[in-house]
């Protein structure tokens, strides 16, 4: 008896080329690319494209994180308000101090850059009070430079800021702060013990620590529109020569 | 019926899903970074707790305000009593302003005593004057506020701390 041939079934057998010649054409620009630099008689320094960011106080480097050639982080660790007060100074509620927060472009290529900063109260454990005013901490913004408040995504406790220019590389923007001031307010906040002929008034906010939190984060100006809805979950326009944005 | 090949399906599926993540791939790999910084200052501002320290001769009323709290303040005193007072600063550093008290000039720091200031009186003469009376002391703290350059004030109508100390009793 003659054995009946297995027979391949058409239709999967195409899906599978199909998938097939998908796969391959995939890698053609790849390999494509590859062909085009490749030269026996030349060399060429291609010089790879690296992110980064950092964020000054008062002009100086607090904290940064850049990317270096090897796509391996440079990270700084700094903190905030360190040199607000000189040596055995008193903070006064009421005056202002100079804060100005401004942010370089750290690595090689344009970024569009944008802060989120945070306020609140904390108290000798670093725990945050949710009671106390943040609205008390105030931040001296300064919008006519560039900078804008994203007033959709800023509370009480948190300003989103965004650079509406691209940064270009090694440049560093206009500062978006200029005083940091206390409301003088939070002296009138007291508690009045009166035991026999003396008057006790403890603040409210006396022991507790104002404490700013920055984040600053940086994109890609190529293909920005994109690229910051991916990254920073927001929607905005960009101009045609990706040199501003603005928000939706 | 023709018999589903599994095989064949499940390489073609496997191809697609591989051409799939090359696509994804590309789609994530933008330029990003971030970097984060954090920092605090105390206040330190505790309380503002403010004695009075009288003694009583045949001069008066010697009173100082004495800050005993954490934090700066401002200071000013008056009294009554059914005669007339006269106040004087032996050593300065009071002064009488038009609300009726006075005043320490300066900022009183935690920890520190106000000059004296002498509260002094002629006692009643003639057949209705009193077996004895009272001289009432008031003394009111505010806590120092500073304007936007640092300098301080005071801010008597926010924060007013009035308290009466009435603990001299004279008789002549």
């Amino acid at each position: 008896m003659k054995k009946k041939k297995k027979s391949f079934p058409k239709k999967s057998a195409l899906l599978l080329t199909a998938s097939a010649l998908l796969l391959i054409g995939s890698t053609v620009g790849s390999t494509r690319a590859a062909l085009t630099y490749y030269s026996e008689n030349y060399s060429a320094q291609i010089e790879m494209q690296n992110i980064g960011v950092s964020l000054l106080e008062n002009g100086d480097v607090v904290s940064s994180q850049d990317f270096t050639s090897k796509n391996q982080k440079e990270v700084k660790d700094g903190e905030l308000l360190t040199g607000l007060l000189g040596k055995d100074e008193k903070f006064a509620p009421g005056k202002k101090y100079k804060e100005e927060l401004s942010v370089q472009n750290s690595g090689n290529i344009d970024t569009f850059v944008r802060v989120i900063l945070t306020k609140s109260w904390q108290n000798k454990e670093g725990k945050k009070n949710t009671t106390l005013s943040p609205d008390l901490i105030e931040l001296n913004f300064l919008t006519a430079n560039g900078w804008v408040v994203a007033d959709q995504q800023t509370t009480d406790e948190r300003t989103v800021l965004y650079y509406t220019k691209a940064v270009k590389a090694g440049d560093t923007t206009p500062a978006l702060s200029d005083t940091l001031r206390i409301d003088p307010k939070i002296a009138t906040e007291v508690e009045k013990t009166v035991k026999d002929n003396t008057i006790t008034y403890t603040y409210k906010y006396g022991n507790y620590t104002f404490h700013i939190d920055a984040e600053v984060d940086a994109v890609q100006t190529h293909n920005a529109k994109d690229a910051i809805k991916s990254a920073w979950g927001v929607d905005v326009n960009v101009s045609d020569d990706e040199t501003s944005l603005s928000l939706q | 019926m023709r018999k589903l090949h599994k095989k064949p399906l499940i390489m073609a599926a496997a191809a697609l899903a591989l051409t799939g993540t090359l696509a994804v791939g590309s789609a994530m790999a933008y330029f990003t970074t971030y970097t984060t910084a954090g920092g605090g200052v105390t206040m330190n501002m505790g309380f503002t707790e403010t004695i009075p320290n009288e003694t009583v001769d045949k001069d008066g009323k010697h009173v100082t305000i004495t800050n005993t709290g954490d934090y700066d303040c401002f200071v000013r005193v008056t009294a009554f009593a059914p005669m007339e007072l006269t106040y004087t600063a032996p050593n300065g550093g009071w002064k009488a302003e038009d609300d009726g008290y006075w005043h320490y000039e300066g900022v009183l720091p935690a920890d520190e005593t106000t000059p004296e200031l002498n509260i002094s009186y002629k006692f009643p003469e003639g057949k209705d004057k009193p077996e004895e009376f009272n001289i009432v002391v008031i003394q009111e703290c505010t806590p120092v506020l500073y304007d936007e350059n640092g300098n301080p004030y005071a801010d008597w109508n926010h924060v007013i701390t009035t308290e009466t100390t009435e603990d001299s009793k004279t008789t002549e």
